[in-house]
């Protein structure tokens, strides 16, 4: 009796799949979806981007070592989930041949509301970040054409994007699609901050003092729901010997000289170190930058320019709201975790 | 059989007649005015040269200011093609199709043929030498052929900025005293911007032909381009690779797309 019914179902599925153009899968469910209290995403289109097929063809792209030169990197060497995609512990990434770069890894969450990416901006389109970290010689120094050659080479990989796209043809931008499909999954909406946002959690006195002093002193930029205004200002962050000019360098501007991106700061208790060059170990040296080490350098920002005034109880207190930010269900996600 | 080998006579005959023809059209199906929807197509043959020689990677040239250099990597994007008619219209080759990238190492790179063209007579040439600011910020979907970042434009992109390099030349400058050999590299880009206003580079040239271009179903004349890279040593002030031997993303590279959009004439049609 079973295998009646199904086996006529089957055959209507693959008749119906036949249906299709080769270059539209059949469609389905979206993996994005729109937390409530969110704002509409900058990026359009992304339900349509994220199928499952091609979300799981962006995870195994996003967990290979093929896509290094000597098989030895993926991108979640450096963008590791139990750490909110950073690279835990490093102040600046490590590459091939254990390469530095001069950068701290950013985390990889709520990509869909980015305007720009990298923490100078330099990239505008999701799509076209993968090129950076594949071809750059201190991280996967890969060409992009061997990269799209070795995936041409692999039945696994002809498999996924055949199930992706339709056929198994590998080009430059089904292969950024797919990437954008996967990072795009990783949204960070269920921390306890956004329980007690919902109403679903209380927050403790000492996290409720910190949430008052946050939303005085830090929101302006570090604004929610996102945690971050997608600026990019000075600190005040004392010039290393390596010099980054971080947003000058992109826009040639030297207003912009030591302007960086202000970060998210959700999932922040775990990110750590902090600052473009990861000068800061702890959440709480980082938080105690604007009190005590704020450089008179040209170009800060006047929201910190004369430093911020607080109690040293005040910055356990803004570091135990922040705590709040941690969200243990996107750190733990099977779905995006390797495949 | 006896077909066969009539054939073989019939053939010759056509193929007589067709070269009487084929030389017959240069004279007399392109000075008639096209018909209406006539198309046909039209060749621009970019040459690479270095004053009166070619242009040879790897050969030693004096520049303008008496600096020995050699050439190791010429490449460059030439895009938006149009072409002006003598009665002062204009035809835009379809954006799609109007991307090519040079490469001195290539020397099929170096003939563009554009198909589809209103049958016509061609008076001049723009293009533009880069890729203009609305593709360079389009979707990765539409970023085929020569701007595939994963295949033809794969060297000519910066990935940490994102952009097309435009304009790409690489080699070596003979020095004065112990350091007799310094590295120059001239990558230039830029379009402008998306979020904040940058440099623009992006260059555009328009080149009169010294005879008009007749396009005709059955004919296709080439325009011989030179691209005569002397010439942006040559333009005041005089460049000099060994006083500033890297230029990429910065404001002296305005200078540089300046000098390269100054190299380009048209020597003949035919």
């Amino acid at each position: 009796m079973f295998t009646r019914t199904i086996l006529p179902l089957m055959v209507a599925a693959s008749l119906l799949t036949g249906c299709g153009s080769p270059t539209e899968p059949a469609s389905s469910p979206s993996l994005f979806v729109v937390p409530a209290h969110f704002p509409v995403p900058l990026r359009l289109g992304v339900e349509a981007l994220c199928t499952p097929e091609r979300v799981a063809l962006g995870r195994a792209l996003f967990y290979d070592e093929i896509l290094s030169r000597d098989y030895t990197v993926s991108c979640a060497s450096c963008h590791q989930q139990d750490y909110a995609f950073t690279q835990h512990g490093h102040r600046v990434s490590h590459g091939v041949d254990d390469r530095l770069g001069t950068r701290n890894s950013q985390p990889l969450q709520n990509l869909a509301w980015q305007p720009t990416f990298l923490w100078d901006g330099g990239i505008n389109d999701l799509d076209l970040f993968p090129p950076l970290p594949i071809s750059n010689p201190v991280e996967m120094d890969l060409s992009m054409d061997s990269a799209l050659m070795r995936l041409r080479q692999s039945p696994r990989y002809r498999a996924l994007f055949r199930a992706a796209e339709g056929d198994d043809s590998i080009s430059t931008s089904r292969m950024l699609k797919a990437f954008s499909a996967f990072m795009l999954t990783m949204v960070s909406a269920s921390s306890p901050y956004d329980e007690a946002v919902v109403g679903r959690t209380q927050r403790t006195p000492s996290q409720t003092r910190g949430h008052t002093l946050f939303q005085q002193h830090c929101a302006s930029c570090h604004t929610p729901p996102l945690f971050t205004d997608h600026t990019f200002r000075n600190t005040g962050l004392m010039p290393s010997d390596v010099n980054d000019l971080g947003r000058a360098s992109v826009t040639l501007d030297p207003r912009d000289a030591y302007a960086f991106k202000v970060p998210s700061l959700r999932n922040v208790e775990v990110t750590g170190p902090y600052g473009h060059d990861g000068r800061y170990r702890t959440v709480r040296e980082a938080v105690a930058h604007y009190r005590d080490n704020v450089a008179t350098i040209p170009g800060v920002d006047p929201a910190v320019s004369n430093g911020i005034l607080l109690r040293d109880s005040d910055i356990d207190d803004i570091v135990e709201f922040l705590r709040t930010l941690t969200d243990k269900s996107f750190l733990t996600k099977r779905e995006l975790g390797p495949p | 059989m006896k077909l066969l080998f009539l054939g073989a006579k019939s053939v010759v005959a056509v193929l007589c007649l067709v070269t009487i023809l084929a030389g017959c059209s240069t004279d007399e199906e392109t000075t008639a005015p096209p018909a209406v929807d006539e198309i046909g197509s039209i060749r621009l043959k970019i040459d690479n040269v270095y004053g009166t020689k070619e242009l040879a990677l790897g050969a030693n040239f004096m520049t303008a200011g008496s600096e020995t250099i050699t050439i190791e990597t010429l490449k460059y994007f030439v895009s938006n093609v149009r072409l002006q008619r003598t009665d002062g219209t204009t035809y835009v080759v379809p954006q799609d199709a109007s991307y090519f990238l040079i490469d001195e190492a290539i020397p099929a790179s170096q003939r563009l043929r554009l198909d589809n063209v209103p049958a016509g007579d061609y008076a001049a040439v723009t293009f533009t030498i880069g890729v203009d600011s609305l593709r360079s910020t389009m979707d990765v979907t539409q970023r085929t052929g020569a701007l595939d970042v994963g295949g033809a434009a794969a060297g000519m992109y910066w990935t940490w900025n994102s952009g097309y390099i435009f304009f790409k030349m690489e080699g070596e400058v003979l020095a004065a005293g112990t350091n007799p050999k310094v590295p120059f590299i001239l990558h230039i880009g830029g379009f402008g911007g998306l979020n904040n206003p940058t440099v623009n580079n992006i260059r555009s040239v328009t080149l009169r032909l010294p005879e008009t271009a007749r396009v005709r179903a059955g004919n296709t004349p080439e325009v011989h381009i030179l691209a005569d890279v002397a010439k942006m040593f040559a333009l005041d002030p005089v460049l000099s690779l060994r006083a500033k031997p890297v230029i990429m993303l910065a404001q002296e590279s305005v200078d540089i797309s300046r000098r390269y959009a100054s190299m380009f004439s048209v020597d003949h049609v035919h």
